[in-house]
């Protein structure tokens, strides 16, 4: 949650799927990613499995009613209470991982030894000693939105409050992470498909906010699409080989049956490399496009707008368009 | 309405408007003297592409609002020497837009303007 007071130095950071992605790797975390969901259809929950975790944020509101049942010995699962302002973000997406046993997701040095530190910690000795954690709070941090201008006065305009809450499954159960409450909320039982259980209970949390007034962001922790596509290519292309050695040794007078069937197995091979290396080029595709959005974000400007600004004064522009715009906004200001 | 005789602040995001955008990114001089002040993009599509991306992008609104109440507030006076704009000190000092704009236009008359480093 975002209180102005202090916010014990971690910074807000935006509810944007590459910046979560590039925070879990700053973790030191391997072998997973986040991609945000545009709609609860099964479609989308479908194509990005294995979900390891959903991240929802929403505008915070006080006294709001809780579904599901307190957990009172939570020693089976990894929960920390927040005690730092700001810190949600990250916190909601510990939470997704350090829950986490997939095979896929590598926690990391780091992580892996917090969580064996803190074992046997309380909520509230766990969360504060996530907050301690300097390198955490650093990777955190590095993920400020960019300000060209530090300011003496600048009129902090309050951000609305913003809370981000983690659901994951865990031992064919469903449970909500909130770090301002004071355990995990136990949401009932879930089969392998936990997806099918959380999506009710995030329809009627969204529904409950007024249409129209689009007040969250749901995000995905996944398994690293690339990594997971490379290596099912790697194993696509062995079968492909060994189809090819059999085939090799088949006197293909005599056994025309089976020849055919290892021609079809090795045609549906073929077929299934093609689909993968298409996903790999599209997931390549968008990795560069994150990174030039990046690069976008974090250049300097200011040489920019200084250079524009000159010519614009050279080409006698400058006077003209400034009060064009001083017009404009005592409009905007008037209406 | 009483806000009308008070001084407003300006956004310069204001100033492009479409036709500024329109206007801006086809003209090849300008082209030529912001190009190297552009962030990273798509090698492939041309400058004038380039500009009117970045003019209309998000992170450059940004900033432009930002410089812009940073202007306005006074407080870049002390800048102007290191932007190659001295002659506009006094009047980024007083932290009006307009101001600043015509002490700019005089400075570019005058060839006082510095080029960016």
């Amino acid at each position: 949650m975002a209180d102005d007071d202090g916010a014990g130095n971690w910074c807000l950071i935006d509810s944007d799927p590459r910046i979560f992605t590039e925070l879990i790797k700053g973790f030191g975390v391997t072998g997973v990613q986040v991609e945000e969901l545009w709609s609860l259809e099964k479609e989308e929950f479908e194509k990005l499995k294995p979900i390891h975790g959903l991240v929802f944020l929403f505008k915070w509101r006080p006294g709001e009613e809780t579904v599901g049942s307190l957990v009172q010995d939570s020693r089976q699962i990894y929960f920390a209470k927040q005690v730092i302002n700001n810190a949600c973000a990250t916190q909601a997406v510990l939470s997704v991982l350090l829950n986490c046993n997939h095979k896929d997701v590598q926690l990391g040095e780091m992580l892996y030894k917090f969580k064996e530190f803190s074992a046997d910690f309380d909520p509230t000795m766990r969360g504060l000693s996530l907050s301690n954690m300097d390198i955490i709070r650093q990777v955190h941090n590095s993920f400020a939105r960019q300000q060209m201008f530090e300011f003496e006065n600048s009129s902090n305009k309050s951000e609305e409050a913003f809370h981000f809450v983690a659901y994951v499954p865990i031992n064919g159960r469903l449970y909500e992470l909130d770090g301002l409450k004071d355990g995990p909320i136990d949401l009932g039982k879930c089969g392998e498909d936990w997806i099918t259980a959380v999506k009710p209970i995030l329809e009627s949390r969204m529904t409950s906010y007024a249409t129209g007034e689009i007040r969250f962001n749901l995000m995905a922790v996944v398994s690293d699409h690339k990594m997971k596509l490379e290596a099912d290519l790697e194993k696509l292309q062995s079968n492909l080989s060994d189809l090819e050695g059999k085939l090799s040794k088949l006197d293909t007078k005599k056994d025309t049956e089976a020849y055919l069937k290892l021609k079809n197995e090795y045609a549906t091979v073929e077929l299934k490399m093609n689909e993968a290396n298409h996903q790999l080029r599209v997931e390549e595709e968008k990795r560069l496009r994150y990174k030039i959005e990046h690069a976008k974000r974090d250049h300097n400007y200011l040489p920019m707008i200084v250079q524009l600004l000159k010519c614009l004064a050279k080409d006698g522009r400058l006077v003209e368009l400034t009060e064009k715009a001083e017009q404009r906004q005592k409009a905007v200001t008037a209406a | 309405n009483i806000l009308a005789g008070l001084p407003v602040e300006v956004d310069l995001n204001q100033m492009l408007d479409e036709a500024a955008v329109s206007s801006l990114s086809s003209n090849s001089q300008l082209l030529q003297q912001l190009r190297p002040f552009l962030p990273p993009g798509s090698e492939n599509e041309n400058t004038s592409e380039r500009l009117r991306e970045t003019l209309t992008s998000p992170p450059f609104q940004q900033a432009l609002s930002s410089f812009s109440t940073a202007l306005q507030s006074g407080q870049l006076g002390s800048m102007m020497d290191q932007l190659g704009m001295a002659d506009a000190l006094d009047a980024a000092g007083q932290g009006d837009v307009t101001v600043f704009a015509r002490a700019l236009e005089t400075a570019a008359r005058a060839g006082t303007l510095q080029d960016n480093t």
